[in-house]
């Protein structure tokens, strides 16, 4: 597997998927079309999760998350918690500003539904 | 809530077409425009709502065109933004056939009258749940906007002609604590 990266714009995150496990997502996400940025990711980590199956480590720093996101984010935390129960290691530092309740309770709410490691971070 | 419309400070309006390039200039043009009238909670909310609108228009109206910027075909409406000093009055509208209609009204009637705790609940079960058929997203537009908004949204179908109707939706934000 090679690594991924997709470069930030003004309404897409930058994406960094690293064959060692750590991936990234920072910035706005307000795409055109969810299901087209968001699916070659979610099959990025689909492959590493059956290839490589190391440790993952998501690090995750929003601006701004539209709803058709939020979907996809979800489902991919999702995705994080079936390979955690089936024995791979995952842990998420999600990053919020100070003022910004909105990533901060988007993060509680992900947090919620998962028993792996999942740290909320006030830049 | 008393709305007191005694004291606009600012409004944007455009008619057209809602195509990506217009979304992001709309973001930006909210950011440079309010934000020395809102705080940074409240700028969120406006651009959280301003996105949700318009690409529901971009992708749901049946007035369509296609766009110069790229070729594609996008749908067409209104939106309107007003600043007064208490509130933030958001307007927006495009054409629907009586299917779309129906499906909405009967969603955000639903989800206007749910508590927050079980709005919350619905969201949650709503993001895990398979997208809609017709569904460009999650369909968790409008729950997000009545979560993040604390208030309902109010419809208005206008009747045209053949089972088409001129959908208008009209949303406040509460203007938190002004820049100073």
């Amino acid at each position: 597997m090679d690594n991924l990266f997709i470069q930030k714009t003004k309404n897409t995150l930058e994406v960094k998927l690293n064959v060692n496990g750590n991936f990234e997502f920072t910035g706005s996400s307000f795409p055109e079309n969810a299901t087209e940025f968001f699916t070659p990711i979610i099959h990025w980590i689909k492959q590493y999760m059956l290839e490589i199956t190391g440790k993952i480590t998501l690090t995750i720093q929003f601006d701004y998350v539209n709803s058709s996101s939020i979907k996809y984010i979800s489902d991919l935390i999702d995705k994080l918690q079936v390979y955690h129960i089936g024995g791979g290691e995952v842990e998420i530092k999600w990053y919020y500003d100070e003022n910004d309740e909105d990533i901060q309770e988007m993060g509680e709410d992900l947090k919620e539904d998962v028993d792996f490691s999942f740290t909320l971070i006030m830049k | 809530m008393l709305i007191n419309y005694n004291k606009e400070i600012y409004q944007y309006q455009y008619k057209g077409i809602f195509d990506e390039e217009y979304i992001i200039g709309l973001v930006e043009l909210i950011q440079n425009e309010f934000e020395p009238f809102v705080n940074k909670k409240t700028i969120k909310i406006i651009n959280f709502c301003a996105i949700e609108l318009a690409q529901n228009i971009g992708h749901y109206s049946i007035s369509k065109h296609i766009s110069g910027k790229n070729g594609k075909e996008y749908g067409c409406g209104t939106i309107k933004i007003a600043l007064y000093q208490d509130f933030v009055e958001f307007e927006a509208s495009n054409l629907v056939n009586i299917s779309q209609k129906e499906k909405i009204n009967e969603k955000v009637s639903f989800y206007n009258l749910l508590p927050a705790n079980e709005l919350k609940q619905f969201f949650k079960n709503k993001i895990r749940a398979e997208s809609e058929e017709d569904s460009k997203g999650g369909g968790i537009g409008f729950i997000e906007i009545i979560r993040k908004t604390n208030n309902p949204i109010a419809l208005k179908f206008d009747k045209l002609e053949n089972d088409i109707f001129n959908m208008h939706i009209k949303l406040l934000i509460n203007n938190g604590e002004q820049n100073g």
